[in-house]
């Protein structure tokens, strides 16, 4: 084994500038107030249960498309990722980019929505919000942009009320669920989720946090707060950091039934590309995703791997397909700076071409 | 104006306390005579912490105890670095990396616990996922998620060969009487909590064998790092230590062996959580007190009702258009300069 050649001094210089800036840490963190989250001003515009609706203020001065772009979630995590500060907002970038944005906050789920199924989410909560924008634009159809979960639930939409959908955008979706380094996917082949939902009824937020943080424990868990401590003593840093852990922690429940159909025909049984897949008694055709389609993947994303998303290409029945590389992670491409200077313009100037 | 709550001064009482010591101990390592057993600086820290503590908010607390938690493995390091010269250095190494053999050697053989009083701060890194997991389950079961944090594997392993078999067949033993369907709840129940123990000391021990082949490579990444250029800084050492850990995680859990062990791992406490359910609202039951199985039954009924409602009534708005559709036509059919109405 090669040996490292640390001097004893630089040893005894880390180990003081370890130590001092944890003392001192404790007085930036003493600091630290509430943590806002979601920092563009919104107004609710439809509610139901526990979903709401939102618009985004588009800036003063920006002319906005005549279609409005409607954004699709997660169940999994909170939206507030999209809008977690001003400098690392995608829907400020959206806006700027002349869209009139609006998103769907799915709320958190009690076990009164434990009877909730992928049909209600999608054909159902989905479906009426597409509807209300439909009648407030006067428009036959919307502009849908799906993150992660969000993407495959928009993308099963699409194919289900293809006239509803004028343009579609997917970002970190899954597509293919059983891609070889889906380490999700991995997991879920020996899990009974039949056994789960009947013991738990709707599956515990908790649980969420712990398969998340194992995609890559010790990053997460660990170097993730030693780098930290270098930075203990930049308060805008430490807000930022705990903007971000805070949006990790937070995992609604997932309501019990949708949960058991996404992991049974999803991850175990892959049905979305096979075309086995029925919602609501519908089967769902990727073939039918006749509109204009950007798919949108990060190249080193950890939970959604790029193999998964760019599988899209080789269902979807659309002539104008086109994919967006991002050079980041999964979370990265929500707040990243370099992912707010490349990806909210792009999608703003792919929609603006296919806009008449 | 100064924003620092009142427990401020507290705190500050307590930096310069910390600084004094951390001056003292900065002698004593520079001082240090090679060879010697490491000062306690991690340990120190972890005591300043719990003095701390009780003045810091929760929040925050939790926070700053896992920053310090964290950084012991890193002091640690630091300690044994500072007390030798840079050639020797490797030795130092050797030494801390041996100390993390041992524990986990131990722990397989059933012997100690890597979160054990002897064990180095880093093997605690193994323990994050397991650390993790307890946290979720304490809020997920009635009892308590850190059920194994004190048991040796060891006294676990042996418990479980030798008294397995007395186990079953004690909880097989028929119920009598009256209340024999309890009884056969009760034993049902222990026999999964059983199963979930069982189930998590093998998730354990494969994070323990786990550690012992991340020893592994970090000594070859430690080789190919050091053939681009020298490690010079314990910095370097540390996320070249967490790259090795993280790429045999990786390896590991796609395979095979692991989609068992979790799966067996998540199964078996859905079925502690189901026994529980059932002994639960049958307590209720007895208390003529509303149970889960009730009130699931009402929500899936008022679920149904709500369905069959939005599809009536979408029903009915499909036909109230097709008639004013068809009224709209044999108006326009008999006025024919009127507008159609559009909707």
């Amino acid at each position: 084994m090669a040996s490292p050649r640390i001097p004893p001094d630089q040893a005894l210089r880390e180990f003081t500038n370890v130590s001092q800036k944890l003392s001192e840490g404790v007085h930036n963190l003493l600091r630290v107030r509430e943590i806002p989250t979601g920092v563009t001003p919104k107004e609710a515009i439809y509610r139901e249960d526990k979903l709401t609706l939102y618009r985004f203020k588009p800036p003063a001065a920006k002319a906005q498309t005549r279609v409005p772009l409607l954004v699709v979630y997660a169940l999994v995590n909170r939206p507030y990722m999209t809008d977690l500060q001003e400098d690392r907002s995608i829907i400020r970038g959206l806006l700027g980019a002349g869209l009139d944005v609006y998103l769907i906050d799915w709320g958190y789920p009690d076990r009164a929505d434990r009877y909730l199924e992928l049909d209600d989410y999608i054909n159902g909560y989905l479906d009426r919000c597409v509807d209300v924008l439909r009648r407030r634009y006067r428009a036959e159809s919307v502009d849908l942009l799906g993150i992660c979960q969000g993407g495959t639930f928009s993308l099963c939409y699409a194919a289900l009320h293809p006239d509803k959908v004028r343009n579609l955008v997917t970002m970190v979706t899954p597509v293919d669920f059983h891609t070889p380094a889906d380490m999700l996917s991995r997991w879920a082949k020996r899990v009974d989720v039949d056994a789960a939902v009947d013991a738990f009824g709707n599956i515990p937020g908790e649980m969420l946090n712990w398969i998340f943080l194992m995609l890559k424990p010790y990053r997460l868990m660990g170097q993730k707060y030693v780098d930290l401590i270098d930075r203990l003593d930049d308060l805008e840093h430490l807000h930022n950091f705990l903007r971000t852990e805070k949006w990790i922690f937070d995992s609604p429940d997932q309501a019990g039934e949708a949960f058991r159909q996404f992991i049974k025909e999803f991850y175990q049984e892959n049905k979305l590309i096979q075309g086995h897949l029925t919602i609501g008694g519908h089967r769902v055709d990727l073939k039918k995703v006749t509109m204009p389609v950007l798919n949108v993947y990060a190249k080193e994303d950890h939970l959604v791997p790029p193999q998964a998303s760019l599988a899209l290409k080789q269902y979807v029945g659309t002539d104008d397909y086109r994919e967006l590389a991002f050079g980041g992670g999964h979370i990265g491409i929500y707040i990243s700076g370099k992912s707010q200077k490349e990806v909210p313009p792009a999608i703003g100037a792919w929609i603006a071409e296919r806009s008449n | 104006m100064d924003e620092r709550p009142a427990s401020s001064d507290w705190l500050t009482a307590q930096q310069k306390y910390w600084d004094a010591w951390l001056d003292l101990t900065r002698q004593s390592l520079a001082f240090a005579v090679p060879g010697e057993a490491p000062g306690p600086a991690a340990e120190g820290l972890r005591r300043w912490w719990e003095a701390v503590a009780p003045a810091v908010p929760p929040p925050t607390q939790e926070l700053f105890g896992r920053l310090v938690d964290l950084s012991r493995p890193y002091l640690e390091m630091a300690e044994q670095f500072a007390d030798r010269t840079s050639e020797d250095s490797g030795a130092a190494l050797d030494q801390w990396l041996d100390g993390l053999n041992q524990t986990f050697g131990a722990t397989e053989r059933s012997a100690a616990s890597t979160s054990g009083p002897d064990a180095p701060a880093a093997a605690a890194l193994w323990e994050l996922p397991l650390d993790a997991w307890r946290q979720a389950v304490s809020a997920l079961l009635p009892i308590p998620g850190d059920v194994l944090k004190s048991a040796k594997q060891a006294d676990a392993v042996r418990v479980r060969v030798e008294l397995k078999d007395k186990r079953d067949r004690l909880l097989s033993i028929p119920g009598i009487g009256y209340t024999r369907e309890l009884q056969e709840q009760y034993q049902q129940l222990w026999r999964r909590v059983a199963d979930y123990v069982e189930a998590l000391q093998h998730y354990d021990l494969a994070f323990v064998r786990l550690g012992r082949r991340s020893i592994e490579n970090f000594r070859k990444r430690l080789d190919a790092a050091a053939a681009r250029a020298p490690i010079d800084s314990l910095r370097q050492l540390y996320d070249l230590w967490v790259d090795a850990c993280e790429e045999m995680y990786v390896e590991y859990v796609l395979s095979d062996e692991y989609a068992a062990l979790y799966g067996r791992l998540i199964n078996a406490l859905s079925a502690v959580k189901q026994q529980s359910s059932v002994l639960l609202d049958d307590m209720l039951e007895g208390m003529n007190l509303p149970t889960r199985r009730e009130i699931d039954t009402m929500h899936r009924r008022i679920h149904e009702t709500r369905r069959e409602n939005r599809t009536l009534r979408a029903d009915l708005e499909r036909l109230n258009e097709r008639l004013e559709r068809s009224g709209t036509a044999s108006s326009t059919d008999s006025k024919p300069h009127r507008k159609t109405k559009h909707h």
